[in-house]
């Protein structure tokens, strides 16, 4: 069933969306999930909240690609868990190691959560990654949003390891700048 | 700011940039990833990515006294499993298999090492610890010092050690609970390993016949650590979505019978990883079969057989469109699908399609898209109904 079909099925307030959903996504959606927890019962959960704001959520919006809409749904949903866990039940993830990769991209302050505009700090982000070649902007987003260890993201752009890791490095430098030059830090 | 901070206003960049890449990771990584054997380690477990495997108790037996097998197909990761090439003549992966093979059953296993979140386990504490030993004493190294990691949850009890790290001399040699051995030259402590000069090592924009020449050089000089018989090189060749032809150096131990040639490139391959200076990066060993059970030798159908079940729609397939007809088909070989997310490993006959059509976008480079397609290689009558698979995202 193809994405517009599966949303129309949302649109008809019809069952069978979650179950084409999970069918075609679950998968997919739990690899997100479990990137962030690294606990498969949590990364379950995460994924069945999903499908309820999934639920929620359609109608009244119409998404083209279904799997990019699913896939913002599962790892704000996931980061939310984990940070909802106490300190010592988060177990060491692939979100957490790219945290202190991020921290290159940061230069500490005083701004809260409360206080970051998070829709301009992404335009900033986009318009920064929209700079870049089409290989430095995949290393990033597919380390960085979905949280892929360097290996698997070395594999599927067809390089090294080393050369992997040396382009983060230099696009977290270069994000750190255009931040910079743009009042964020 | 926080690091925090960027991460989550990550979650509002554009639909465009998000989707950008993972087409990337859906066209890359699905045919790597499940081309490539992940050693499934032992322990029982319940899996069902892949093969999965009748239940213990109330097993359903053909009456030859096999069990019935119950299969499925994922990807293993996520988008679908496929190649690209200029044309499929390209296709190049070191497949020992021919159709003057003489075979009338191969052996299917159950994986002991599958768990559902893809979790290595199944070696004990010491069996990880004498690989890493046995491999730092062929390389001459001295293993100073251990670092297990556990992991836990789901169908895999907390606590349990999935990898051991070994550190020689700034070497790290890690052995995982699923049977694979990686040595990592490439450290905090160690530079990767420079070749002579005469030999380039990288992953693309290199001939066949340099790239056997490196892959002979590293056979040689690492021939105790591989312990193979008799080492058979195995480059596979595709192209990414710029059309750069990439290669991965693999090799294995052709010096079996037709049988063991087959179950040593699905399961117990070796590559060699350069970094970007063409210097040798990390080796890595698999052993599949270290953590599995044989369940019997499996009568099989043949190649015809296997292409008129495809044609008839009997076959599973992660390409989530529909067959595009027997004019788009190309290949056919019999291969095990050895990720690690498989239930049983069990002989298939793969084919691939020519799906570029659903890529209209593409047209303009000239790369076409083929889409993996799998024909259980075991007589049908073996599997469990209703093993079909359409091909949904998953």
């Amino acid at each position: 069933m193809r994405d517009e079909e599966i949303v129309a099925l949302y649109w008809q307030r019809n069952e069978d969306a979650i179950r084409e959903t999970e069918q075609r996504y679950g998968r997919y959606l739990f690899k997100i999930a479990y990137q962030v927890l690294a606990d498969p019962e949590d990364s379950e959960e995460s994924v069945n909240d999903t499908y309820l704001k999934a639920w929620s959520a359609m109608p009244p919006h119409r998404p083209g690609v279904l799997s990019t809409f699913l896939g913002r749904l599962t790892r704000q949903l996931s980061i939310d868990r984990r940070r909802a866990r106490n300190r010592e039940k988060r177990r060491p993830s692939e979100y957490a190691l790219s945290l202190s990769e991020l921290e290159e991209c940061v230069s500490g302050g005083d701004l809260t959560r409360e206080t970051v505009d998070f829709h301009l700090l992404a335009e900033a982000i986009n318009a920064y990654l929209l700079t870049l070649s089409p290989e430095a902007r995949g290393t990033f987003v597919g380390r960085y949003y979905y949280m892929d260890p360097v290996r698997e993201i070395a594999r599927y752009f067809g390089m090294s390891e080393s050369k992997a890791k040396s382009m983060l490095h230099r696009t977290r430098l270069g994000l750190r700048r255009h931040l910079e030059q743009e009042g964020f830090l | 700011m926080k690091p925090e901070h960027i991460s989550d206003a990550l979650n509002y960049l554009s639909d465009e940039t998000i989707e950008e890449t993972d087409q990337v990771r859906n066209r890359a990584a699905a045919s790597r990833g499940a081309w490539r054997v992940w050693a499934a380690a032992a322990c029982l477990c319940l899996a069902a990515v892949g093969a999965a495997l009748l239940p213990r108790l109330g097993q359903q037996e053909a009456p030859d006294g096999l069990p019935l097998l119950e299969i499925s197909m994922e990807s293993g990761g996520m988008g679908f499993e496929g190649l690209l090439y200029y044309d499929f003549s390209e296709m190049e992966n070191g497949n020992p298999w021919h159709e003057g093979m003489e075979l009338s059953t191969l052996p299917v296993f159950r994986n002991n090492s599958y768990s559902t979140a893809g979790i290595p386990h199944g070696l004990t504490q010491e069996e990880m610890e004498v690989r890493i030993q046995a491999a730092a004493q062929v390389l001459g190294l001295e293993v100073t010092g251990l670092k297990e990691d556990k992991e836990g949850g789901g169908d895999v009890p907390p606590g349990t050690i999935t990898r051991i790290t070994g550190y020689a001399g700034g070497v790290e040699i890690e052995a995982e609970a699923n049977g694979t051995v990686t040595v990592d030259f490439d450290t905090k402590a160690h530079d990767s390993l420079p070749l002579p000069e005469e030999y380039r090592f990288v992953y693309s924009d290199i001939t066949d016949q340099e790239a056997e020449a490196v892959l002979d050089y590293l056979i040689d000089q690492y021939s105790a650590l591989l312990n193979f018989r008799q080492p058979q090189k195995a480059l596979f060749r595709d192209r990414n979505i710029y059309g750069e032809l990439g290669v991965d150096y693999h090799v294995f131990d052709a010096g079996g019978d037709d049988v063991e040639d087959l179950l040593n490139y699905a399961f117990r391959k070796a590559d060699f990883a350069p970094d970007d200076e063409g210097n040798l990066m990390l080796i890595r060993l698999y052993d599949a079969l270290a953590c599995t059970e044989k369940l019997g030798d499996y009568p099989l159908i043949s190649l015809e057989e296997a292409r008129q079940a495809l044609l008839e729609g009997q076959y599973l397939t992660t390409v989530p469109y529909d067959f595009p007809g027997e004019e788009h088909v190309y290949g056919g070989e019999l291969v095990y699908r050895g990720s690690r997310t498989e239930q049983v490993f069990i002989p298939y006959y793969r084919f691939y399609a020519d799906v570029s059509r659903e890529f209209p976008n593409w047209e303009d480079s000239g790369l076409k898209n083929f889409g993996a397609y799998y024909v259980p290689a075991v007589q049908h009558q073996y599997l469990k109904p209703g093993w079909q698979w359409d091909g949904s995202f998953n």
